[in-house]
């Protein structure tokens, strides 16, 4: 069973400044082996994968390849090495076609003068889109396709030059239920032709799944080495957040009855070809989930209530009153807060300190007349909310780029209980979020609702909005299909309206 | 293993130190590579004058600085400083006060800048094209009412504001920039204002989804890019030559980026110093100062800026490489 290791990397530290994020890791891998890679965000796993794609450089430690060592100064001896990796952020260019994407650096050239030649790039092309069964029109723009389409022409384009290792980091996040079935078939494929793999995922269930051996992480160090169907799920669990306490259905109370006043009401909203017929009602205290696969409307919805895009008809109340929000500044004044979806395209403000990120959704409070902020205010508030949340940071004057995407996302919370919002939407609040801070994260969930305000859960983790919801919406094709409760909210019933 | 990090941190910190204040280190180099050279250059007369010549480019290059922040660029700050000048001369001519005729300037600065910072929220143009465009039309405006010649003939007590001396020492536009600039700096580092201009220019989208009036801001940074030409152009340079030529200050957009540039400021926006502007400014008023002292031939001293530009861009380039 024990194969002849291809790779290893022994003893691997760095550290950025003062802060270790490898102590001494060592791991090995072996011809046509998966590798599963677990741990919460900031364990060390992107950083290790990083060196070992070139991105970055190892304070100590050594790589060896087929029993020599190597030095991997760049991702191009990476690529020498055929060690290829799927970044977790995409590195396709969006104005570019699905061919010129594929061929990008390694372009066929014909003729004297060196033109493209495009017989064979579209071979290529085409040969590269068939290693994972893909269908996309060479000549569409990649920014036009869908995320998972552009997830799958990243992998594709990695695997056509045949990488002996190749490294796929969360490589499922923006995938749906079916295309990840997809992906993990043609790993096992890539496996059988003797490719090595290393797979990172938060997805516990299909690292389970698919891989050989399984290296958990933690604070930097590797925690546990098992082999596969040696452990339960728990159990990995249990291995990469140590001795924490964990957020279940026993732990999270109701907070909403039918007593409690609607806090906020939409009756009919309509945008043309986007979303319709959209009627649904909030109450104080209640967590209503919005369940639907990728494309059914929910985000396009709430960016839309928020003021952010146009509706074209319907009717919104807010405590009662009649609204409609021109601008998110008009939302927001009136007590609405949206945590989006891509933490990084309409979040953070990279270059900024946490605390600036926090208090930029409600300067009023912390500055003075004519607008001048008070420098103590803003730091003992935005202290608060680090605390509170418990974000890990040396302080909150750390550039908020600096952070892991678990942290990052406790600070975009914290920007809405810091102006106070009344209706809270939360847009895929977890995504590529590790498990410690999802349960801090769930936690604040609950903590809003105790606290008698409206919170809406955005997810397409099934578990996550059954876990939260006291209700659940489920849209699919731009429609509220059904608004689930009590004994309905099961996952038969949920896939059954949002897959129709 | 401790103690180690803690080594770390303290080099890495004096290390961005001295990255964060790179043009202070070349503007004290430079200064005493020319006061070797020339035992002139620090006497207190010429450093009055290097003061006094970088304190228009240096007002200027503090309105271009807000509105890079932003992410954008006024390139019409020269032909702003042109037709704002021309109007103040023209109001004086025609008997208004020169109290009045400073409002009026100001407030065509203003409009100036409104003008291009609708054209840029409102009109989702470009900041470049823009800007390029109005350029061309307040330049335009400029020679049309002026017919292409310059006015003469300012009264004399205006001309105390660009050549006038306080303390018997101190230029007037010395103390002009000078409260400009502390101005800038306080709205910049202190100021709502200020923050919400960073964080336009560090994610636009995410500005506008955490509640900021994204459009509002930017026309606003415009507005005072342009009152800034208007005063230090407009007022401060017609004053200095107590004529107002329809063809000034062609150019000065470029003056004002490589003062921005050369202070630190990100031209991508979100990551600005108002401090290094200034110092961007005296730098490279003490290259030209300097250069002239060594008599060095002003096609040279075009060639010798912009190289020297060069080496404090590379300087800076290589010193963010290495951090990352």
């Amino acid at each position: 069973m024990m194969s002849q290791h291809i790779l290893e990397m022994r003893n691997m530290r760095k550290s950025y400044s003062s802060v270790v994020v490898l102590s001494d890791v060592t791991i090995a891998i072996g011809e046509g082996e998966i590798v599963g890679l677990i741990g919460e965000n900031g364990a060390g796993k992107s950083t290790l994968m990083k060196i070992l794609s070139g991105g970055t450089q190892p304070d100590s430690g050594d790589i060896i390849m087929d029993g020599k060592k190597i030095e991997i100064a760049s991702p191009i001896v990476a690529s020498q090495q055929r060690i290829a990796m799927v970044q977790q952020e995409l590195s396709l260019i969006p104005s570019l076609t699905v061919q010129d994407n594929i061929v990008l650096g390694r372009e066929f050239k014909t003729g004297p003068l060196r033109v493209l030649d495009s017989r064979r790039n579209r071979e290529y092309s085409l040969a590269a889109m068939k290693t994972v069964d893909l269908d996309l029109p060479l000549d569409a723009r990649v920014g036009k396709l869908s995320v998972a389409n552009q997830q799958m022409l990243e992998i594709a384009r990695n695997l056509i030059r045949a990488p002996r290792v190749l490294i796929l980091d969360e490589p499922t996040t923006a995938l749906t239920l079916v295309e990840a079935e997809a992906l993990l078939a043609q790993m096992e494929v890539l496996k059988s032709r003797g490719t090595s793999i290393i797979f990172i995922s938060h997805k516990l269930e299909e690292i389970m799944r698919v891989s050989d051996r399984m290296i958990v992480m933690r604070d930097g160090a590797k925690v546990g080495e098992v082999k596969k169907n040696e452990v339960t799920r728990d159990d990995l669990v249990k291995m990469m957040v140590g001795d924490k306490q964990f957020f279940s259905r026993e732990t999270s109370r109701r907070y909403v009855d039918s007593k409690s006043a609607r806090i906020f009401t939409a009756n009919n909203l309509k945008r043309r070809e986007v979303f319709e017929d959209i009627s649904f009602d909030l109450r104080a205290g209640e967590v209503l989930g919005f369940f639907g696969l990728k494309g059914a409307g929910r985000s396009e919805l709430f960016t839309a209530i928020f003021g952010a895009d146009r509706i074209d008809s319907g009717e919104m109340t807010l405590d009662g009153h009649p609204v409609h929000f021109h601008s998110p500044e008009e939302a927001i004044r009136a007590g609405l807060g949206l945590v989006t979806e891509d933490r990084k395209f309409s979040g953070i403000f990279p270059d900024m300190d946490i605390k600036n990120n926090i208090a930029m959704s409600n300067m009023r409070s912390v500055s003075g007349r004519f607008g001048t902020i008070k420098k103590e205010r803003i730091t003992s508030i935005s202290s608060s909310y680090v605390k509170k949340l418990g974000v890990k940071t040396t302080s909150n004057e750390q550039k908020i780029r600096n952070l892991s995407g678990g942290n990052q996302q406790k600070v975009l919370i914290s920007r809405w209980l810091h102006s106070n919002s009344k209706v809270l939407v939360l847009d895929e609040p977890t995504k590529g979020v590790d498990i410690g801070a999802k349960q801090d994260i769930y936690e604040q969930v609950n903590e809003f609702s105790r606290e008698g305000k409206g919170v809406v859960v955005i997810s397409s983790e099934l578990e996550e909005v059954m876990l939260l919801s006291d209700r659940v919406a489920v849209m699919r094709e731009g429609r509220i299909q059904a608004i689930l409760d009590g004994d309905d909210i099961n996952a038969e019933t949920i896939m059954h309206y949002a897959a129709g | 293993m401790v103690s180690q990090a803690k080594t770390n941190t303290s080099k890495s910190s004096a290390m961005d130190i001295i990255k964060a204040n790179a043009v202070i280190l070349v503007l004290l180099l430079i200064i005493i590579a020319l006061s070797v050279a020339s035992p002139y250059f620090l006497t207190v007369g010429n450093i009055m004058d290097v003061a006094k010549q970088a304190s228009i480019n240096g007002i200027i290059a503090l309105g271009m600085t807000y509105v890079i922040t932003t992410g954008g660029i006024d390139l019409s700050v020269g032909s702003t400083w042109a037709l704002s000048g021309v109007v103040g001369a023209l109001l004086m001519k025609a008997g208004f006060t020169w109290p009045v005729a400073l409002l009026g300037c100001t407030a065509v600065g203003s409009l100036c800048g409104y003008l291009s910072g609708l054209l840029v929220t409102r009109g989702r143009l470009q900041p470049f094209i823009a800007t390029l465009a109005t350029m061309n039309v307040y330049r335009g405006i400029a020679l049309i009412i002026t017919g292409g010649y310059t006015v003469y003939g300012l009264p004399a007590d205006f001309r105390f504001i660009g050549g006038g001396v306080i303390f018997s020492i101190i230029p007037m536009p010395v103390i002009v920039l000078l409260l400009i600039f502390i101005v800038s700096w306080f709205i910049f580092k202190y100021q709502v204002l200020g923050r919400y201009l960073t964080a336009i220019g560090n994610n636009r989208e995410a500005a506008r989804l955490t509640g900021i009036n994204v459009n509002r801001m930017i026309v606003m940074a415009y507005v005072y890019s342009g009152l800034l030409a208007a005063i230090g152009g407009g007022i401060l340079a017609t004053a200095r030559i107590s004529a107002a030529e329809p063809t000034i200050g062609s150019g000065a957009e470029l003056d004002a980026i490589a003062a921005v540039v050369l202070g630190g400021t990100s031209m991508a926006g979100g990551n600005s110093r108002v401090f290094g502007t200034l110092i961007g400014a005296i730098l490279l008023s003490a290259i030209n100062n300097g250069l002239t002292l060594l008599n060095v031939p002003t096609y040279y001293k075009i060639a010798v800026i912009g190289l020297i530009i060069i080496a404090a861009m590379l300087i800076d380039s290589f010193g963010k490489e290495k951090r990352d």
